[in-house]
């Protein structure tokens, strides 16, 4: 048994207290930490237990100096918390920059204030025995070499089967015992390893905390413990909380039946407290919010329910056929985006690829480009045979989505592509992003989604993005979308370099130097039917000729 | 005495040339036929004759012309003894139904193509890119490859269209500037492409050039080219595609309709007689067919009966045809009152209507949406109309990659001088899904009696909503495909709905994943009293193959 209760550790590290449970303490449902700072501020940490003998609290100084704790009531415990200076040069795999939310912004945040470009994968089952810890650690490092900065996981009560299935065992475990009486202390120590293998290597978990009919099946006090764990195991790690998936959807079976409405708004009334509960008792506030379900015609979390004063960001979640899906997709962003105050907004599920056989990288890239360029806090993608991490055994209630397994899945060159098209946006001011539809035309628009998006950034420079011709009904100029290509709104006079880049790669493919007419306009031409490189989708960067490029981070 | 065996083209030597006017050789064959073979000069002025035997024995041969006339000899052939399976089962025919095609010993042939229409030229380098793309397609199970010998597609027909360096192979050009004479430095170094074909099993097309050249070049030059063609290639097992795209008239859009409707006419009525040409010169009875534009080549053609196998062109848009304004306007330049089918629904209306056309002709859909074209088209709509297509009733079916068909490669990009449908490589997009899982598919048909396949009454399919039931069936034999449930209810096929179960006896059931050929057996079928059976679901929502066969 360790006990740490005096502690040493760096600001910005997390440190995990541990200490033999008081007698009285061993049989308590909770405890909570008061910890008091070198500046005398107090902050109250729900605590965990580890085994039937010792508890835990997880704690993360954001200040040098000795701090102090007590275990407030049902245990005598209390110790110090050294906090030294965090280390000059962070070392390989310390923890990615901790997101915060802040009212009245388009994004989140890191502490320091730069906008936090979310780029998500799905792994709702992470945790599952389907796949081991070293190949999870494998598909961590491939996504964040590729760009992407949050993984989407569920906390072990997951989508698609009934409560407790054995179909969710991790480490040959669950995490609650079939009367929903007593948490199994040992599947969340294996669920602390999978989130910790997220966080070094250098990702942001975005725990759910459970599927949503799950409530229903438990009751809100149940689910409250469930969350309370939960936080007092991830919040002083750098994570986001979504309080649960398709929160208001009822299990499936009732879908489309008359018994749907009234769970529905049982689910709605009991997500929501437990959205207040977790508000309540998470020191770090952590950005939350919750996943939408399409089932009950709830596209973004303010379909379900919301709460301003909790809810710090909206999802979406906006179907997975395809071009079918695109039109509502982009409309129920700017819808959301059309809120006021604002909140960041980006949709958390939208067309896997590969699910039914669909949705390939032509469809990755038009929902990356089209969120972004709209203003989109930034976007989650997804492949069939990841969310479940099917190892070829898996099936939900709702069937087969497809037959990938997570291994092949892992390999879709849209995953890939989306990495490189966030590692782009990154080497530009991206947070300044506003979208501005009309500097380009043709272009998407509130009747038709499925056109060139345009942004602008506070350099100037602006962002272009054509979507693949094969998407295209409505014909332009000569029966052809893209057969001419106007961009306005330019310095009249001026000239202006139009980089083309390839959106697989997001590799430069051509650069031309276009003087601007009076007009502020540039009319771009190629052959008669395509004015782009070629008749696929493009990203094309207009700036000042000494503008182009990365940015110099000199 | 030339040694030769039977099906296997020889090539014989007649001397040096001595003039400009045509050659011709009479072959008596061993089983007493008299046959004309059209001789051609290569680059080094000499006289050849290819033929292939079809009978063992000897066969003598005499040319005439001028150079050569009076240069007789002798053939003898032995029975073929390698393993070819093209070389030994023979040149490609109409079957008897009519509907499908065969080997001239019978075996049923199963036409799955791929689209290298620039395969030719230089930026497929020889030997080791033409050989490594090859090797590809054979593993793969490709069995014809479409290829242009002559002035090609996505060229405008100015001069510098024309005469682009693309437009060359390692020989120089198919003419010499200013068309005054063929070039037979090109088609020497086209021969050990085509032979390298047929020595790897597979049938070339081969497309004589895309017609809109017809009226830059004239009806005679055409004859004369066509002529070489025959005389090089008629020997080994090809068919004849006397044109690319017979009825659209050029890329030059700005030119006034008055004209561009008078070209198109034009071109119809030379490549009808183009086709009965290439008839009347092939001693050796290849099929030939024509590429349309839109609709059929048969519909087009001034004669229907020029040509041995019809062909479509089915678009290259999949789930998202543009819209009716575009689609009418693309149509009317292509002389039609309708606008353009475009789309899943356009292509199988194309293909069902085209197939229900008396007299039956086997009807081989040329060109659909090519893999990665437009910036989509990828594996599920390669599946979509491949299933759909043979299932309505096709005798074969072309695929196409976007960066093959122009064979941009690494070393050097398609110029696309009119055009800019990609920048691929052919080095990247010989390795799209959606070609290695039409070939399985491909190769999943040929291990059932495929060619007694009918499509099924669509009665059922139609009462349900849907335009087409994607089914076929034999006697002993059923095969449905089951469309992703993405896709729109009228194009579902018979998903979810009970199929007709007619086979004799009892039968059993499988399910097959078209992209991975991963079979889930269903066990016996027990149809209910009206002869229908419920097919379980599918085991995802994805695109499923349902096959249904009689119990031995």
């Amino acid at each position: 048994m360790i006990d740490s209760r005096d502690a040493r550790s760096n600001v910005g590290d997390v440190v995990e207290v541990q200490w033999p449970a008081a007698a009285r303490a061993r049989t308590a449902a909770e405890l909570d930490v008061e910890i008091v700072g070198p500046d005398e501020s107090v902050m109250q940490i729900p605590a965990f237990r580890l085994d039937d003998a010792t508890w835990a609290f997880r704690f993360v100084g954001l200040a040098e100096g000795l701090h102090r704790w007590r275990v407030t009531e049902g245990d005598e415990a209390a110790g110090t918390l050294d906090i030294l200076p965090a280390p000059v040069a962070p070392g390989a795999g310390r923890m990615p920059a901790p997101v915060t939310a802040e009212r009245d912004m388009r994004h989140l945040l890191a502490p320091d204030g730069s906008p936090f470009l979310w780029l998500a994968d799905t792994w709702w089952y992470a945790a599952s025995d389907r796949i081991s810890g070293a190949q999870l650690e494998r598909l961590a490092r491939k996504r964040f070499a590729e760009g992407y900065s949050v993984i989407q996981l569920v906390a072990g009560l997951y989508p698609e089967i009934p409560p407790l299935d054995p179909r969710g065992i991790g480490d040959g475990r669950l995490p609650w015992d079939a009367a929903w009486e007593e948490m199994d202390s040992r599947w969340w120590t294996h669920f602390d390893r999978r989130v910790r293998i997220v966080l070094r290597s250098g990702l942001v978990p975005a725990i759910y905390g459970a599927w949503g009919y799950y409530l229903a099946a438990t009751g809100v006090s149940t689910i409250k413990r469930h969350w309370r764990e939960i936080v007092a195991r991830y919040a002083a790690y750098p994570v986001a909380w979504s309080v649960a998936g398709e929160a208001t959807m009822p299990w499936y079976d009732l879908l489309f039946t008359d018994e749907a409405g009234p769970v529905q708004e049982e689910l709605a009334a009991g997500w929501l407290e437990v959205a207040r509960y977790i508000r309540a008792i998470d020191p770090y506030r952590r950005p939350l919010s919750a996943h939408p379900a399409p089932g009950v015609q709830a596209f973004a979390t303010p379909d379900m329910f919301d709460d301003p004063d909790v809810i710090d960001h909206v999802l979406l979640q906006t179907g997975h056929w395809e071009r079918t899906s695109f039109q509502l997709s982009i409309d129920t962003l700017c819808g959301q985006l059309a809120v006021s105050p604002a909140r960041p907004v980006l949709n958390s599920e939208v067309c896997y690829e590969g699910i039914a056989g669909s949705n390939w990288p032509d469809t990755q890239r038009f929902l990356f480009w089209s969120h972004m360029l709209s203003g989109a806090a930034g976007h989650t993608y997804g492949a069939q045979g990841l969310w479940a991490m099917n190892d070829g055994t898996y099936v939900g209630r709702m069937g087969r989505w497809g037959s990938a397994t997570w291994m092949e899945a892992a390999e879709l060159p849209g995953g890939t592509q989306l990495g490189a098209g966030r590692r782009w946006l990154l080497e530009r001011p991206w947070g300044t992003l506003r979208p501005s539809p009309g500097i380009v035309d043709p272009h998407a628009s509130e009747g038709d989604r499925i056109g060139p998006y345009a942004a602008t950034l506070d350099d100037g420079r602006r962002i272009v993005y054509f979507p693949v011709p094969a998407f295209v009904e409505r014909p332009g100029e000569g029966g052809f979308k893209y057969a001419r290509i106007r961009l306005s709104d330019l310095p009249p006079g001026s000239m202006a370099r139009l980089d083309w880049y390839d959106p697989r790669t997001c590799d430069l493919f051509e650069s031309t130097d276009r003087l601007v007419e009076a007009d502020g306009t540039v009319e771009v031409t190629g052959s008669e039917i395509c004015a782009l490189p070629s008749m696929e989708d493009w990203l094309l960067e207009i700036s000042e000729p000494d503008l182009s490029g990365p940015m110099d981070r000199s | 005495m030339n040694e030769a065996q039977v099906g296997v083209a020889v090539e014989i030597d007649l001397g040096p040339v001595d003039g400009d006017g045509p050659i011709d050789v009479r072959v008596d064959a061993s089983d007493g036929v008299e046959m004309t073979v059209p001789a051609f000069v290569g680059a080094d002025g000499h006289a050849r004759f290819r033929y292939a035997p079809a009978d063992p024995g000897q066969h003598a041969f005499e040319a005439s012309g001028d150079g050569p006339d009076g240069v007789r000899g002798a053939i003898g052939a032995e029975p073929y003894g390698g393993d070819n399976e093209l070389l030994r089962h023979g040149r490609i025919r109409v079957a008897d139904d009519q509907r499908t095609l065969e080997h001239t010993d019978g075996t049923p042939f199963l036409w799955l193509g791929d689209t290298w229409w620039m395969g030719l030229g230089k930026r497929l380098d020889w030997p080791d890119g033409f050989g490594r793309l090859l090797d590809d397609r054979v593993a793969k199970g490709f069995s014809v490859i479409q290829i242009v010998a002559g002035p090609l597609p996505d060229f405008s027909h100015t001069p510098e269209g024309i005469w682009h360096p693309q437009q060359a192979n390692e020989g120089g050009w198919p003419w010499e500037p200013d068309w005054t004479r063929l070039n037979p430095g090109y088609f020497d170094a086209a021969d050990q492409r085509i032979q390298a074909l047929v020595e790897a099993g597979i049938v070339p097309c081969i497309v004589g050039m895309w017609a809109y050249y017809e009226h830059v070049m004239g009806p005679e030059r055409i004859k004369r080219h066509w002529r070489e063609l025959v005389a090089r290639y008629a020997a080994y097992p090809v068919v004849f595609c006397v044109a690319g795209e017979i009825n659209h008239p050029g890329y030059d859009r700005e030119t006034g309709r008055e004209e561009r409707d008078a070209r198109r006419i034009g071109q119809l009525q030379t490549w009808t007689e183009v086709a009965r040409e290439v008839h009347r010169l092939d001693p050796f009875e290849n099929l030939v067919t024509a590429h349309p534009g839109s609709p059929d080549a048969r519909s087009l053609l001034t004669d229907p009966e020029a040509i041995d196998v019809n062909m479509i062109q089915t678009s290259h848009w999949g789930y998202h045809p543009p819209a009716e304004e575009w689609r009418r306007e693309l149509g009317r330049d292509l002389g039609l009152d309708e606008p353009l089918r475009m789309g899943f629904t356009g292509s199988i209306g194309m293909t069902i209507d085209t197939v229900a056309q008396t007299p039956p002709m086997p009807l081989i859909n040329g060109e659909p949406c090519y893999e990665g074209i437009l910036g989509g088209n990828w594996q599920d709509v390669q599946r979509f109309n491949f299933w759909t297509g043979w299932l309505s009733g096709l005798a074969g079916y072309t695929y196409g990659a976007d960066g093959i068909w122009q064979m941009s490669s690494d070393a050097e990009a398609f110029a696309n001088e009119v055009s800019r449908w990609g920048n691929t490589p052919w080095q990247q997009a010989m390795h799209y899904e959606g070609g290695r899982q039409v070939a399985a598919a491909a190769g999943l048909l040929r291990g059932l009696a495929w060619w007694e396949l009918r499509p099924v009454p669509a009665a059922r399919a139609e009462s349900a909503g849907r335009i087409a039931p994607f089914g076929a069936a034999s006697t002993d034999l059923s095969v449905h495909y089951l469309p992703s449930i993405l896709l729109d209810e009228r194009l579902r096929g018979m998903r979810g709905l009970p199929i007709d179960v007619p086979l004799a006896g009892p039968c059993s059931a499988r399910y097959v994943d078209p992209s991975s050929l991963v079979e889930h057996q269903l066990g016996d079928v027990e149809s209910s009293g009206d002869g229908t059976w419920q097919p379980p679901e599918t085991p995802t929502f994805a695109d499923w193959v349902l096959i249904v066969e009689r119990l031995q």
